[in-house]
């Protein structure tokens, strides 16, 4: 499997479904990556297997204010700089680059990463959606150890944290990004082949190129949606057009869907956040986080990020199922409904 | 003439878009004279101006006005790519002849290789406008230092390379909205290298937030400036040619205000969209109503977009233009078409029913003001009341709006600017800002006596660890008056 062309577009079309509102918008990076591409060539993406055990697998991704980046575009040879640091600290070659947050926009701004690193990129990915956050991924609760954190600028500045505990690596972390102008490249939870078995969430990058090739052999959007749930054991919420949404960046606020046309009658309360945090219908819960809630607009086709919702889209909903580990006691500590805000119970979306 | 012709000065505005136009004359107290609607063979402001002068002023003559009295001149076209002959757009527009390009661009940022400049851009209309592309040390951060110093060797190489060989030079720089001192600097070695006759385009001169929205917008324009000089120098030749050679020429912009030729002629860009824009404002006025919904019409009175009214101007997209296949920064009217969704079906009345209710941001009914060539045909054959209106009306002249939103439409500047919250000079960069805002005004043609600040947003950029103030000053006033002619066929 590679990653370059039409594929590339598709491929980003599944980040935004991927991302349940969050991780800002995949085909904002799609320029990035359709030229990364251009000029190394296509990128391949490769199973565990094909691996040595020993090799280093490096989760990469940019970090620091959209505002900034929006001006400071990078050159994305930071993730080569990276990965030169990285194999100098642990005296052994990085066989993979791991994308951390396939939701969104870092799903796609990976393969740009991966190209300009030279590597392939591992399919998988750190928490098979979005969440804002870096400790929120899989091989934290694997105990995989996030150190060192290795941070790049666009002028090969390069810092690495080492650090016990997360606390401390994320406060030094952070103090590096803002000496950088809030901006830069970082890899964190290095591991070998054999530790990312079960570490990292499996099958992402294919999943995602999946769902953007179901949305392109759908006839209308409601068409796209029924077939992605029917494939990964979701469920469409509803038809409907938003009839009350006020964004409030960072903190959840409820959007009213009003029921259109096969669900007309119908009203569900969407709970918002940095991405769609929960649906409430007659008091039941249908779906909440970790699980997947994305929000299609029927007139552009596009999943709606969060901060985009506004009165009058008329949408289709659709519930996946996140990753099994999200669903563990652990897992639901870490992000479940409480660890966003919500006094709601978690109830697994079930295919029906 | 005596000082009773004189006190009635009034505007001449006139639409084009695609294959029909509107005229409108109108009094500075905004009393509308005359007006007329037409279809036209050649979409082109030059190819209309002389019919639509005779019809406004037979109409107009018995109420007393000469053509003397015209003081000003207001045009809006539909769409730039059209008029500017950019590949791939719509052939039925009368294009601008000349050439296209051929342009230079310089990127001040050397660290921003993950995207090149036209990286990005069609192939065909890379290769058409552009001869050479460069990325040199330069550009701020943030906090207004240096991202890199300014790398001059670089640049005059550079010119030396292209000298002789462009027809302008589009500049762009990391965070030249912030600290615009390395384009400048710039632009003085370029000018010293290639001389004042090649025009060089600076993106803070043009604006918006991200570098490469704005270099793309910067190229555009300097790709279109030389064919933009002859479309006014045309339209002028024909002002002359119409008796108006004492009316100043102003320009319908993306936003719904208007800018004078002089100032359009480097940012021929911003002329995209305005004919939306000024449609909407000229319902506003006609109806009174100035929160409201507009729906525009084809001909045949079939609905084509709908578009929300605020405070009498057209609501603009939060995101960002494609013009020639190339992203932009330039914001344009949100406009929502009355096409179905993706795969679906549905057409007339629903189809018109759902557009209102997904242009109208918020559950509030408002009325909807019909305009454009079937207006009335369109409110004739309603069965009744439409979903999520008051009312839904026609307003007189509805056919016309366009030119007479563009008549009468004020003359806008913007000025941004971004800095710490926490700076101790924040109330002089305030004051600074509004400042600039009403200078770009009255450098776009505002009246600079009654020019005021109409508009302030102050937000705060999100993530950035040192808090950040994004502060945005729009200021408004008429257009000047007084101005001399300078331009006489010989």
């Amino acid at each position: 499997m590679h990653l370059a062309g039409g594929r590339l577009r598709e491929f980003a079309r599944g980040c935004d479904v991927l991302g349940g509102g969050g991780g800002g918008q995949a085909r904002y990076a799609l320029p990035l990556a359709a030229h990364a591409v251009e000029l190394t060539g296509p990128v391949p993406v490769v199973q565990a297997s094909e691996l040595p055990s020993d090799g280093l697998v490096m989760p990469c991704s940019f970090l620091g204010a959209p505002a900034i980046g929006a001006e400071r575009i990078g050159t994305c040879r930071e993730a080569a700089t990276i990965r030169g640091h990285v194999e100098r600290h642990f005296g052994r070659p990085v066989v993979a680059m791991l994308c951390n947050e396939i939701g969104g926009f870092h799903g796609t701004a990976s393969v740009a990463l991966a190209a300009h690193a030279g590597l392939p990129m591992l399919d998988a990915d750190g928490m098979g959606r979005a969440f804002p956050g870096m400790s929120r991924v899989s091989m934290h609760l694997a105990g995989v150890s996030p150190e060192p954190v290795v941070l790049a600028d666009e002028h090969d500045r390069v810092v690495a944290v080492h650090a016990d505990g997360d606390g401390w690596l994320e406060r030094m972390a952070r103090s590096v990004v803002v000496g950088f102008g809030d901006r830069g490249v970082s890899s964190e939870y290095v591991m070998t082949v054999e530790q990312a078995a079960g570490a990292v969430i499996d099958g992402s990058i294919a999943k995602a190129l999946r769902i953007g090739e179901l949305i392109g052999e759908a006839k209308s959007v409601a068409d796209a949606a029924r077939a992605i749930a029917a494939e990964f054991d979701g469920v469409v919420i509803a038809e409907g057009k938003v009839a009350a949404a006020l964004p409030e960046p960072g903190r959840p606020t409820p959007a009213t869907i009003e029921g259109t046309g096969p669900d007309h009658g119908r009203t569900l309360r969407l709970e918002v956040g940095h991405e769609y945090l929960a649906v409430v219908e007659d008091g039941q819960v249908l779906a909440t986080v970790p699980d997947i809630i994305t929000v299609f607009d029927t007139y552009t086709g596009e999943a709606l990020g969060a901060g985009e919702l506004r009165y009058g889209h008329r949408v289709v909903a659709v519930a996946l199922p996140c990753p099994d580990v999200w669903r563990t006691p652990a897992g639901l500590d870490l992000v479940g409904p409480a660890a966003f805000g919500l006094d709601l119970p978690y109830r697994p979306v079930v295919a029906p | 003439m005596s000082a009773g012709t004189l006190d009635r000065s009034c505007r001449l505005g006139i639409t084009v878009q695609r294959d029909r136009y509107a005229a409108a004359l109108v009094e500075s107290d905004g009393t509308v004279l005359a007006s007329i609607e037409r279809p036209t063979v050649i979409p082109s402001i030059t190819e209309v101006l002389p019919s639509a002068v005779d019809e406004l002023m037979a109409q107009a003559g018995p109420r007393g006005i000469e053509l003397e009295n015209i003081q000003q001149v207001m045009l809006a076209v539909s769409e730039v790519d059209g008029l500017a002959g950019l590949p791939g757009s719509d052939r039925s527009w009368k294009r601008w002849p000349g050439q296209l390009g051929p342009v230079a661009v310089v990127r001040l940022g050397a660290a921003t290789t993950s995207l090149p400049p036209l990286a990005g851009w069609p192939a065909e209309l890379r290769a058409t406008v552009s001869i050479a592309e460069t990325s040199v040390a330069g550009g701020a951060r943030l906090d207004g230092g240096d991202f890199e110093p300014l790398d001059t060797a670089a640049l005059v190489a550079f010119a030396r390379s292209i000298a002789g060989k462009v027809n302008a030079v589009a500049v762009s720089s990391v965070f030249a909205t912030v600290a615009p001192g390395h384009e400048l600097a710039a632009a003085g070695l370029l000018r010293a290298e290639l001389g004042d006759s090649v025009p060089i385009l600076l993106s803070h001169e043009i604006g918006g937030a991200g570098l490469l929205e704005r270099e793309n917008a910067t190229v555009l324009q300097a790709t279109l400036i030389r064919r933009a000089w002859g479309a006014a120098h045309r339209l002028r030749r024909s002002l002359v040619d119409c008796g108006l050679s004492h009316a100043e020429p102003f320009m319908a912009r993306n936003d719904g205000s208007i800018m004078t030729v002089d100032y359009a002629l480097t940012r021929p860009l911003l002329m995209h969209g305005a004919a939306a824009a000024v449609g909407a404002r000229g319902a506003a006025l006609l109806a009174g109503e100035s929160e409201a919904l507009v729906a525009f019409t084809d001909v045949a009175g079939q609905p084509t977009a709908v578009c929300s009214v605020t405070g009498g101007s057209a609501q603009l997209a939060a995101g960002s233009t494609i013009i020639a296949g190339v992203q932009t920064g330039l914001r344009t009217v949100a406009l929502v078409a009355t096409d179905p969704p993706i795969g679906g079906t549905g057409s007339g009345l629903t189809q018109l029913a759902e557009a209102v209710d997904r242009a109208k941001g918020s559950p509030r009914d408002l009325p909807l003001l019909v305009i454009g060539p079937g207006a009335e045909k369109l409110v004739d054959t309603l069965p009744g009341p439409l979903p999520g209106t008051t009312l839904v009306c026609c307003p007189p002249r509805a056919d016309a709006a366009s030119a007479v939103g563009v008549a009468a439409a004020p003359v806008g500047g913007e000025a941004v600017r971004m800095f710490g919250a926490a700076s101790p000079h924040g109330d002089d960069i305030r004051t600074r800002v509004h400042e600039q805002a009403r200078a770009a005004a009255v450098h776009a043609g505002a009246d600079p006596v009654t020019v005021a600040v109409t508009d302030v947003e102050e937000s705060t950029v999100p993530h950035v660890s040192e808090p950040t103030v994004l502060l945005r000053v729009r200021a408004e006033g008429p257009p000047r008056v007084g101005w001399r002619r300078t331009y006489e066929r010989s």
